[in-house]
């Protein structure tokens, strides 16, 4: 029994190297396929701490400006966005997964819709989050920069609209608020 | 903190990680089965040394995921050690060694990459060979694993002198932002005081200031005091205990405020103490604990976190000391070490920070404490 378990440990063991020396020669050699990509999702499942070191730089460097399809553009970083949620549901309070989604939102493709509504998720599950509030804070900050500079993030004005405007109202208040913070 | 920390996370803290942890379990804690133990009377400094022991030996297979914090760790055992007065358990030889091997160096100073941090690694797992050209290929050294690496060879007493420090001083200004704040790696990250702390705490122990621009850091700092006195972790967050603490040790280390801050006319200081004493005096729940932030449970490192702040602005004398000594004594464990709440398991985070408020309330037999360090207090290692 022990003998089993120990040899199950050894093959684990036997995997994760051969995914991390991959991984290795994949981020040397600036490859950046599918393939190549998959594999880092595979190492971050196997180990999420791993969000706080190599990963989000590696994907980081894919070349997005050199890509003129912006629905592929697209659909990568919302792969991005689930990796990175996927990491948030086992450990809600790592510091580099929030700042990696942060990245990915400030590329400009992504929904800020749905980020508020993950946003409402993870308020529920623990009020006390002082990452999810802060990052509530950047979200706002982009919807308040879009409307000024017209950006891309009205788009999302369906997204805004669910449930009968809540988000909307929320972000009215949240804004009252930071100005009456600043008065203080 | 992460921390993590500071560390980890503290890093990340601490790290932390491992750092300056948040403390969101208390959910998953209650449990209606689970009383807490009866308090022990003592601080149980022979199951400590049990402990910390065993740790330094082998890791249960519980910290696999924190391997990429492997030196915070060893940190917390070392230091830990000294607490104890127990150095003598380790051989410092091995240990200077290992840790020194964690070194990342450009491979010529012409070749300083624009950019780069040229510091230590957390772990051997983010430790890459170097290429052809005797280059590293990737640079994965960490301003967290930096601080720990430079605090376990000071408290062995290996002369900090003797490090080749010029590239790790002078490429850590590439960390630092425009704003005063740093990141912890120079392939990006999130920058908030934890590492702000850190860069100010390795420029401390090297005796070298140049790897940072002290004038903006002061300024991140003072724009990270919230409404109520304490200071969030970046600014417009919310007051806690870790972030609270990296700003006054930083402020203290950078020499912008001095051990006399609350009895000296504060007209003349950068920030009002009187709010920032309330604040943390106010973080000593009734349980004697100290909490993180408002309304959230006491927990062991908060004691340290918070208590050194009090300490280095002259105010611990307003603490309930015996209260705080009986809440840490219900969350020693029976099997050495401290756990974050009474009756939970030991980790290694907590069972540090715990033997720094030890040593904070004086507790006969362990080391001196340097509040803005988090260390034990020692003489100088720097050859003078």
């Amino acid at each position: 029994m022990h003998a089993r378990k120990e040899a199950a440990s050894a093959a684990k063991v036997v995997k994760l190297r051969s995914f991390q020396s991959r991984f290795m020669s994949n981020h040397h050699h600036k490859i950046y396929t599918k393939e190549a990509i998959d594999l880092s999702t595979k190492l971050l499942e196997i180990n999420p701490r791993r969000i706080i070191t190599e990963l989000p730089p590696a994907r980081q460097k894919i070349p997005f400006h050199e890509e003129s399809n912006p629905h592929l553009v697209k659909s990568i970083l919302d792969e991005e966005l689930k990796v990175v949620e996927s990491t948030l549901r086992q450990n809600f309070k790592s510091y580099g997964a929030w700042h990696h989604r942060k990245w990915v939102l400030s590329k400009g493709h992504s929904s800020v819709g749905n980020e508020l509504r993950l946003l409402d998720k993870f308020q529920s599950l623990y009020s006390r989050n002082f990452h999810a509030w802060n990052y509530l804070r950047f979200v706002v900050e982009l919807i308040n920069r879009s409307e000024q500079d017209e950006l891309k993030y009205t788009d999302d004005e369906m997204a805004m609209n669910v449930d009968g405007g809540k988000f909307q109202e929320m972000i009215k208040k949240y804004n009252m608020f930071l100005d009456h913070v600043k008065t203080i | 903190m992460s921390e993590t920390a500071v560390h980890g996370e503290a890093i990340e803290w601490e790290s932390e990680d491992e750092d300056s942890d948040d403390d969101a379990e208390e959910e998953e804690y209650t449990s209606p089965s689970q009383q807490p133990p009866p308090s022990s009377a003592n601080f149980d400094k022979d199951r400590h040394l049990v402990y910390l022991e065993m740790m330094y030996e082998l890791l249960p297979y519980h910290y696999q995921s924190q391997e990429i914090n492997r030196l915070t760790l060893a940190h917390f055992i070392i230091s830990g050690l000294h607490f104890l007065g127990a150095t003598d358990r380790v051989d410092k030889d091995v240990v200077a060694n290992w840790v020194l091997s964690f070194q990342a160096f450009p491979s010529n100073r012409a070749s300083l990459k624009e950019g780069e941090f040229y510091g230590f690694y957390g772990s051997r797992s983010s430790q890459f060979p170097i290429d052809e050209n005797g280059d590293l290929t990737h640079n994965n050294s960490h301003l967290a694993s930096t601080y720990c690496a430079l605090a376990i060879l000071k408290v062995i007493g290996h002369d900090l002198s003797t490090i080749d420090s010029g590239s790790l001083l002078l490429s850590m200004k590439n960390l630092q932002q425009d704003d005063g704040s740093f990141m912890p790696i120079h392939t990006g990250g999130e920058t908030d005081l934890r590492f702000v702390y850190c860069a100010a705490a390795i420029c401390d122990m090297l005796g070298d200031w140049s790897g940072m621009d002290k004038e903006k850091a002061k300024n991140y700092i003072l724009n990270c005091q919230s409404y109520d006195g304490g200071f969030g972790l970046i600014p417009g967050s919310e007051s806690h205990g870790g972030g609270t603490y990296c700003a006054i040790a930083s402020l203290r280390l950078m020499g912008f405020i001095g051990a006399d801050l609350l009895s000296n006319d504060s007209s003349g200081s950068i920030l009002d103490p009187s709010l920032l004493l309330n604040w943390s005096l106010q973080r000593q729940a009734s349980d004697g604990g100290f909490q993180g932030r408002t309304n959230k449970r006491s927990d062991t490192c908060y004691a340290f976190w918070i208590g050194a702040v009090l300490k280095l602005i002259g105010g611990d004398a307003f603490i309930d000391k015996t209260a705080l000594r009986q809440f840490l004594l219900s969350c020693q464990s029976k099997y050495g070490g401290f756990s974050k709440f009474p009756g939970a398991l030991p980790d290694l985070y907590h069972s540090y920070y715990g033997y720094t408020a030890f040593s904070f309330l004086e507790e006969p037999g362990l080391s001196p404490l340097c509040p803005e360090l988090g260390l034990p207090l020692l003489t100088s290692t720097l050859g003078i």
